[in-house]
């Protein structure tokens, strides 16, 4: 399947972070969240690749294309929305979205009037004039009218109230879901995402070290108790462990494999939890790169 | 390019269209009356127009910067780096070019065959309007280099003095010969340099100087190390 874009051995330096080495990437059609706590890496990540930042070592393409400041052809491929909204300010949203219809072949000004018209964005108001929500609405309305095959979205809704949010999310997810197009969605926020992802990746300390299909996250992560009076309790695949007395609660990333391992034991009262995606999140970015060990 | 050529001149069209007036009014005021009598004289108008569009220029570079975050959204257009940065400079240039022209054909009638020191000067100020366009950009895209507050600080001080020698230099070469002569006053200064001004060698070095500037402000755009503002 072709990707959407790839990272190979791709470094960012600044004096107090590193980002990388990166090597992952995403096949066209996939919705990949991004998920880390903040100052992880994700803006970064997606600066490099949309070209807003230059990466110090590594290579990245998109669709095949080098990310080359001179050659802008892969450029024509992506949707971007960031965290900071930039327009001609005094301009109203028709006469910046008729800048930008410019420079894309596919620019549709229906589907940007049609997308307006779901976002019930005022297009005749000036940039300068919306308000954070709107600006939100109108960069995605500009990311999305010429269709683009990748749709990076760098945390799109923050600064914005949670009223508004969830209707620009609801709206967004909608128009998302019908499309057939590789996204990805850096968020520090899961429930997010978690509707929309194929697969989660997780990024903290400027690395991408674990990452996963959704289904497997549900399916295979469990909150266990068990009851057992040992103390040499070793079990593989587990992120974290508590224990008071003989009680045992473990969080585990392969539920089966902890089942056997506590039958073989000989552990008692042993009790199943499943998991939300919220909860397995918090539990990957506290338990670092143990996750990845188990 | 000519696309964003286009937008940067409509979207700042009332202060493209003062500094028009105002160089309008200089050419007219300045261009005839002023040097047709004096014709063999020094030149005030020309250096006048100089002033005044390479002040514009420089004003509207600086403007444009502390701004809105241009460069940030230019750079997300499937655009090469070329097209964005030459796009940064080419409407002032598009306006001096105007200017020149206006300037022409206002002092046409009144001298067919311009005199060479005329157009030495032109020259010479041509290359200011570059210098003027470029630098700010320069130091811009220099300072996405920057690491820690030392290189900054540091790169601050160095901003601080090539402003002001630059500064010194400008007055050096016109306000001694222009403002004050034509307002008749400090007629005894002259500045010692200004007469190169109007030389093939000066104006060849000043224009050339600008060009190089300009053609610096593209490379140094191209191999900045962030677009994020």
């Amino acid at each position: 399947m072709e990707k959407a874009f790839t990272y190979t051995n791709m470094i960012k330096t600044f004096p107090d972070f590193k980002l990388g080495p990166l090597n992952f990437d995403l096949e066209s059609g996939t919705v990949l969240g991004f998920v880390g706590p903040n100052g992880a890496g994700k803006t970064t990540t997606i600066h490099c690749l949309v070209g807003l930042l230059r990466a110090d070592s590594g290579e990245m393409t998109v669709f095949g294309r080098a990310n080359n400041l001179n050659k802008p052809e892969w450029k024509l491929d992506i949707g971007y929305v960031g965290e900071i909204h930039v327009f001609y300010e005094r301009w109203n949203g028709h006469q910046n979205l008729n800048f930008l219809s410019q420079f894309y072949p596919n620019w549709s000004k229906e589907r940007a009037s049609a997308l307006a018209r779901r976002f019930n964005l005022p297009l005749d108001k000036r940039a300068k004039d919306l308000s954070t929500g709107n600006r939100v609405k109108l960069s995605l309305v500009a990311a999305l009218a010429h269709s683009p095959r990748l749709l990076l979205l760098d945390e799109p809704t923050s600064g914005i109230d949670p009223v508004v949010r969830a209707e620009v999310l609801d709206v967004l997810f909608e128009i998302l879901e019908t499309g057939d197009r590789a996204i990805f969605y850096a968020t520090h926020v899961l429930p997010e995402i978690s509707r929309l992802a194929d697969e989660l990746a997780f990024i903290d300390h400027g690395q991408v070290w674990f990452r996963t299909p959704k289904e497997d996250l549900t399916e295979k992560w469990r909150k266990i108790y068990f009851t057992l009076a040992r103390d040499d309790v070793r079990l593989a695949a587990i992120v974290h462990h508590e224990r008071e007395g003989d009680r045992h609660q473990v969080v585990c990333s392969d539920c089966a494999s902890i089942l056997v391992q506590l039958k073989e034991l000989g552990a008692e009262n042993i009790q199943e939890n499943p998991m939300s995606i919220e909860e397995i999140a918090v539990q990957i970015l506290k338990g670092g790169r143990n996750v990845e060990a188990g | 390019m000519w696309r964003l050529v286009k937008a940067d001149i409509q979207y700042n069209w009332p202060i493209f269209f003062i500094a028009g007036a105002l160089a309008l009014i200089l050419l007219i005021v300045i261009g005839i009356i002023m040097e047709w009598p004096d014709q063999d004289q020094d030149l005030p108008g020309t250096r006048l127009l100089l002033m005044a569009i390479a002040a514009f220029a420089f004003f509207v570079r600086i403007l444009r910067m502390m701004g809105e975050k241009r460069d940030r959204y230019h750079t997300l257009l499937p655009l090469s780096g070329t097209a964005i940065a030459l796009s940064r400079l080419v409407s002032v240039i598009c306006l001096w070019a105007a200017c020149v022209l206006l300037y022409w054909l206002t002092t046409l009638p009144i001298r067919p065959y311009p005199k060479e020191v005329i157009v030495f000067e032109m020259l010479a100020a041509s290359g200011f309007v570059l210098m003027a366009n470029a630098l700010p950009y320069i130091q811009s895209d220099i300072s996405t280099h920057l690491r820690n507050s030392f290189q900054r600080a540091l790169w601050m001080i160095v901003r601080t003095i090539a402003v002001g020698a630059g500064m010194v230099l400008f007055f050096t070469l016109n306000v001694t010969q222009t403002s004050w002569r034509i307002l008749r006053v400090f007629l005894p200064l002259k500045s010692q340099i200004s007469p190169y001004l109007g030389s093939l060698l000066g104006s060849g070095l000043f224009l050339l100087a600008g060009i190089v500037l300009t053609w610096l402000s593209v490379h140094f755009f191209k191999k900045r190390k962030a677009f994020v503002e």
